[in-house]
């Protein structure tokens, strides 16, 4: 009871007090409370609720950041798989001029590791107007690790895988290179760019209040789709022999250029193709379009005698001419009006078959007279002259072929020894494979899988554009081009133990519309095993200067491929009867061809075989053996090897990394004098005379001095 | 208002310390330790601000206990030492103190800040509280009101040396506040807050200032008064208006933008205005519900600059939305009421004017801390207490408490 009192004491107490003088203070503040309150929570519901969205909105623009995520570029790989293209990671640098602080030490580091103007770097940050700015792109990572020790705001990094490679300079016009942004800018990379490059993602991303960014876990993310990959028909083996040959013909010949390519007959897949000079995709400093061009596509050219063999077709299976015919080669000179048609190699009254190994321009004249027009049309139009061949190489050129009712009985004449008629390089090659695989004409291509991660995605099937000429026709063909081997131009060609079927081609070149006596097309078109052809080959040297026969510049470059190829090929069959007759003498041995290799793999390769070497040096490529490849030698011989050093830091013995350049034209020495890495002096122009070497004092580097007249 | 609890045990609590202003205490500071979590999760571990205000929780609990059972006599004496001491200490930081955010405000001890300015706001309230609870003093006598306007006056003047005009308006709310619950007579209190208010309108626009003193001078003619004092006051209101923008003018060009940035927030982008802008980004994205705890984006992404003091709001409304704001606006506002009660139920002067002052005090901090948050009112250093990092504020807030309990604990024996 008496707690109960007390309670309600203490309560009269407090509403005395209350009804006191405080009262109404109290509830004026109890009222201010609640307006607080009401005030608060109206605001607070306006921004919370009704505007909610609009700040959630602003928020989320804020503080989310859209991040691209780059797609792989897919790989390029060979007919055999080996990786030809591929991507290597790299580092990107930019700065951002408004938040930047330490610009100085930046633009030292950069001088320092990555080797741009440190005043440069200044001047493009302080020209910036923007918040980006590029500095550097592509870098490999280990030239910014000091960079990215800085801590600086307005330094950006970002990973860009770079192109690369794997051969370099090899296949380089086929494969192509990419520009800065990583797009196909030639050859396969351009082609088929949308193939490769995959399609971009994004993720997206918190972005704190000082820029970082912080994955997010509920966020969207759009993975980006990799691109696919390639597989190309040529064999990278194959291409390297092919260039190497190829170089070596265009500097021996002192031509401007050269070009080659290698097909298969039966089905128009391109095995190799190359052209000099040639380019590193791998360094964008050599980005040169006169070597990035694949002259096998982008070049037309007239085909001379390598064009008989069309003509001869035409006429065979036209039933117009037979093999045994015999015609009149007139020695050699026919004159009609005033114009004159020279043959080489002069002939009297000959069999068909006979003009065609000796490349008788006189009777494919007649031959070609005798031919109708339109016939003789349809034919170079079957065999794909004068349209693209839409092979899969971006830059070709459909060619040119005559007006057939415009033109005069001299102008048909000479168009019967390919004259007058403008081809590429991959026409006359695919032409000469619908003759070695039996009258089809193929539509040549290069890449003939599309995979993703090992998936096919698309696969190329050979495509057979047109019968051209009977089987029959194609045998005799055949047999005229394998006599052009054996008994014809093309001797040079003869390899014992393997059948080649080809035609040489020597043609002059129009200059100003006259036909030049100096500046001529060399070149020969072929393919073997003539039985059961593997290769079509095309050799097409521009501007040979030591000698302009087709015989004599490109017949070899042909002879060196096909038999290295032989070599290491196992679909062409050499080997075995080489192996057979060397084996009749256990002593003897054949001489393998050595050059294009390193002295240590021609080492290993003549130590399988017991044959011995003792090469001056120990580092770079062969370039010349004795006794020559194919000779049959006893075992133990000692083989000698020409080793030139290609790699400029290598400072041996200069003279003997360097040839005789005595006789030499004053270019041609200059490029080898390069090659080896050692300074020339020239005294005089035109052909070298007399070469020495002197050391220079001062710097104690070698200085080959030309004497030139 | 009363205690209705009829639990004995309770009851027996009770008498010695409120129950339910110690339990919303502690749920506040309960809650206030879990945003600045929040507010410095995964921030630099060195500046280490939640061990700091545990310790000064800590600190400030065994303050608030020790106030809670001292004598009524020892705190009036406590009321002139620690008056005298605040005003050292204010002096003292003007020559030593250390400078944040353009304010020389801070004292340091070792690793230990300490602000005096808001250890002076504890100090006013005690001083005032004590002169006016002696026998025979009268908040309408001249003498007395002069006093209690030096009391204030002489702090105040000193804070907005350093400057800090949040807590040189707090101190000036208290004042209002202490007049308020004296007694003083309403007209002249009106008159008083009328004309601080229209001084400042008219440093911001000539025009509004004509509107809002025309407005108090009709609203004064409700107080019954003789006529010459209406038009006194008349004098007052449009004096004030015409003599602020004069004041301005004679002040130095780096006091006129710190007004400057006062008034208008919105000029000083990169400063107050960027906080106040991603403040209410987080307030108004939290919608209803909130993101979650640890899960507000603004907050987590440290958008929101020193968000753990000032801007401490905006970590409840983004993560809890409207609901989590409007439980922490009830629990603060709760805690208002509480100590409003108590001070209307204080049998002493002294301990209700004590109560009344702390009330007043946490309801102007409350509402213009949160309204600086959701952009209501311009942004001044006023933290929001219990809940704002700060162990100087943190530690005066608790032992106004410790007074105000000591107060309850008088009015229930």
């Amino acid at each position: 009871m008496s707690k109960k009192d007390k309670q309600s004491d203490e309560i009269e107490n407090v509403e005395n007090l209350t009804r006191h003088k405080k009262f109404w203070k109290f509830w004026i503040t109890i009222v201010a409370i609640n307006i607080a309150i009401v005030v608060i929570i109206v605001r607070l519901f306006y921004i919370q609720v009704i505007n909610a969205d609009y700040y959630l909105e602003r928020a989320k623009r804020q503080h989310q950041s859209k991040v691209e995520l780059l797609p792989k570029r897919g790989n390029i790989y060979d007919r055999n798989g080996n990786l030809l293209a591929s991507n290597i990671k790299s580092v990107s640098v930019a700065v951002d001029p408004t938040v930047l602080t330490k610009k100085d030490t930046i633009a030292t580091l950069i001088e320092k590791n990555i080797g741009i103007d440190k005043q440069k770097v200044l001047d493009k940050i302080n020209s910036a107007k923007g918040a980006f700015v590029w500095i550097s792109r592509r870098v490999l990572p280990n030239k910014v690790e000091e960079l990215r020790k800085i801590k600086d705001r307005g330094l950006i990094f970002i990973d860009e895988p770079i192109r690369y490679y794997n051969y370099s300079s090899v296949a380089s016009q086929l494969l192509g290179c990419t520009n800065i942004d990583n797009h196909g800018i030639s050859g396969v990379e351009l082609k088929y760019d949308s193939t490769l490059r995959g399609q971009s993602g994004y993720m997206i991303m918190y972005k704190d209040a000082k820029g970082r960014l912080r994955p997010a876990i509920n966020l969207p993310t759009i993975s980006p789709l990799d691109g696919y990959d390639l597989h190309l028909t040529i064999d990278i083996e194959l291409q390297k022999i092919v260039e190497f040959e190829l170089m070596q013909g265009v500097l021996n010949s002192q031509a401007i250029s050269g070009t080659v390519i290698a097909m298969e007959p039966s089905t128009g897949e391109i095995l190799a193709s190359a052209s000099y000079p040639n380019f590193n995709p791998n360094n964008s400093s050599s980005f040169i379009s006169e070597a990035m061009r694949n002259r096998a596509i982008t070049d037309a050219y007239e085909p001379g005698s390598t064009f008989k063999a069309i003509t001869a077709a035409a006429a065979l299976e036209e039933k117009i001419v037979k093999v045994t015919d015999l015609f009149n080669g007139f020695s050699g000179e026919l004159k009609l009006g005033s114009v004159t048609i020279r043959d080489e190699h002069p002939l009297g009254i000959v069999p068909f078959s006979k003009a065609f190994e000796n490349s008788s321009n006189i009777i494919l004249s007649q031959v070609a007279m005798k031919l109708p027009d339109q016939q003789f049309y349809k034919y170079i139009r079957d065999f794909g002259f004068g349209l693209p061949t839409q092979v899969d190489i971006p830059g070709e050129l459909s060619g040119k072929i005559p007006q057939f009712n415009a033109m005069k009985d001299i102008d048909k004449r000479f168009f019967g020894f390919g004259y007058g008629i403008l081809v590429t390089p991959i026409q006359l090659a695919n032409a000469y494979s619908a003759i070695a695989n039996g009258g089809s004409l193929m539509k040549p291509y290069l890449v003939s899988e599309i995979t993703k991660e090992n998936n096919t995605v698309k696969k190329v099937k050979p495509q057979i554009i047109r019968k051209v000429i009977s089987e029959s026709t194609a045998k005799t063909l055949n047999r005229l081009l394998c006599g052009v081997v054996t008994d014809g131009t093309g001797k040079r060609t003869n390899i014992a133990g393997l059948q080649v079927a080809g035609k040489t081609g020597t043609s002059q070149k129009l200059i100003s519309g006259q036909y030049s006596k100096s500046h001529y097309f060399a070149s020969f078109v072929g393919y073997f095993p003539a039985n059961n052809p593997k290769i079509c080959l095309l050799i097409l040297i521009d501007r040979p200067q030591v000698n302009f026969y087709g015989g004599s510049v490109a017949a070899p470059i042909f002879k060196n491929i096909a038999l290295r190829w032989a070599s290491v090929s196992k679909e062409i069959i050499i080997a075995k009867d080489r192996n057979e007759s060397a084996k009749s003498n256990k002593n003897n041995v054949y001489v393998p061809d050595l050059r294009g290799l390193s002295v240590d793999e021609a080492k290993n390769i003549l130590n399988e075989l017991n044959l011995k070497t003792h090469p001056k040096q120990e580092l770079g490529l062969v370039v010349a053996q004795f006794p020559k490849a194919g000779t049959i030698v006893k075992k133990s011989t000692n083989i000698m090897l020409q080793v030139r050093t290609f790699d400029a830091n290598t400072n041996a013995e200069t003279n003997e990394k360097v040839p005789k350049l005595v006789g030499l034209s004053l270019r041609r020495a200059l490029t080898l004098l390069h090659n080896a890495g050692i300074q020339a002096k020239v005294i005089g122009s035109g052909k070298v005379v007399s070469q020495q070497f002197e050391k220079n004092k001062k710097t104690d580097e070698t200085v080959c001095i030309l004497k030139c007249q | 208002m009363l205690i209705k609890e009829k639990k004995t045990y309770y009851s027996k609590i009770d008498k010695f310390i409120d129950i339910k202003l110690l339990i919303l205490t502690l749920v506040l500071i309960v809650v206030g330790l879990m945003f600045i979590y929040s507010g410095t999760y995964v921030f630099d571990a060195k500046l280490n601000l939640l061990n700091k205000q545990i310790i000064a929780t800590l600190v400030g609990l065994a303050g608030m206990l020790i106030i809670t059972f001292l004598p009524t006599n020892i705190l009036k004496l406590a009321a002139i030492v620690s008056y005298v001491a605040s005003i050292l200490l204010l002096i003292l930081v003007l020559f030593i103190g250390v400078e944040n955010y353009g304010t020389k405000g801070w004292l340091y001890l070792g690793s230990f800040s300490f602000q005096p300015a808001e250890f002076s706001k504890i100090a006013l309230i005690l001083i005032s509280a004590y002169h006016l609870s002696k026998r025979g003093s009268n908040i309408n006598s001249l003498w007395d009101f002069s006093i209690i306007l030096f009391f204030f006056l002489l702090p105040f003047a000193l804070i907005n040396l350093q400057p800090d005009f949040g807590s040189s308006i707090v101190l000036f709310v208290i004042f209002i506040g202490v007049l308020f619950w004296a007694g003083f007579d309403a007209f002249y209190l009106f008159l008083v807050i009328a004309s601080a208010i229209t001084a400042i309108v008219a440093l911001k626009e000539f025009n509004l200032f004509l509107i809002v003193a025309s407005f108090f001078s009709v609203l004064i003619l409700f107080f019954r008064k003789k006529i010459y004092i209406y038009i006194l006051g008349v004098l007052i209101l449009f004096a004030s208006g015409f003599a602020s923008p004069l004041l301005y003018n004679s002040l130095e060009l780096h006091q006129q933008s710190r007004i400057n940035v006062f008034l208008n927030p919105g000029l000083d982008p990169q400063g107050a205005g960027y906080n106040v802008l991603q403040s209410m980004l987080a307030v108004g994205s939290g919608g209803i519900t909130g993101k979650g705890y640890l899960e507000g984006t603004l907050t987590q992404l440290r958008y929101i600059p020193m968000q753990w003091t000032d801007f401490i709001f905006s970590v409840p409304a983004e993560e809890f939305g409207l609901v989590g704001s409007i439980i922490l606006i009830a629990l603060l506002l709760a805690l208002v009421y509480r100590i409003t009660t108590i001070s209307s139920i204080a049998k002493d002067k002294f301990f209700s004017l004590i109560a009344f002052s702390t009330a007043i005090m946490l309801l102007f901090h409350i509402f213009i801390n949160i309204g600086m948050v959701i952009g209501l009112v311009p942004v001044m250093g006023i933290p929001l207490p219990f809940i704002s990092q700060g162990g100087s504020s943190l530690i005066v807030n608790l032992c106004l408490i410790g007074l105000v309990m000591n107060a309850a604990r008088h009015s229930k024996s």
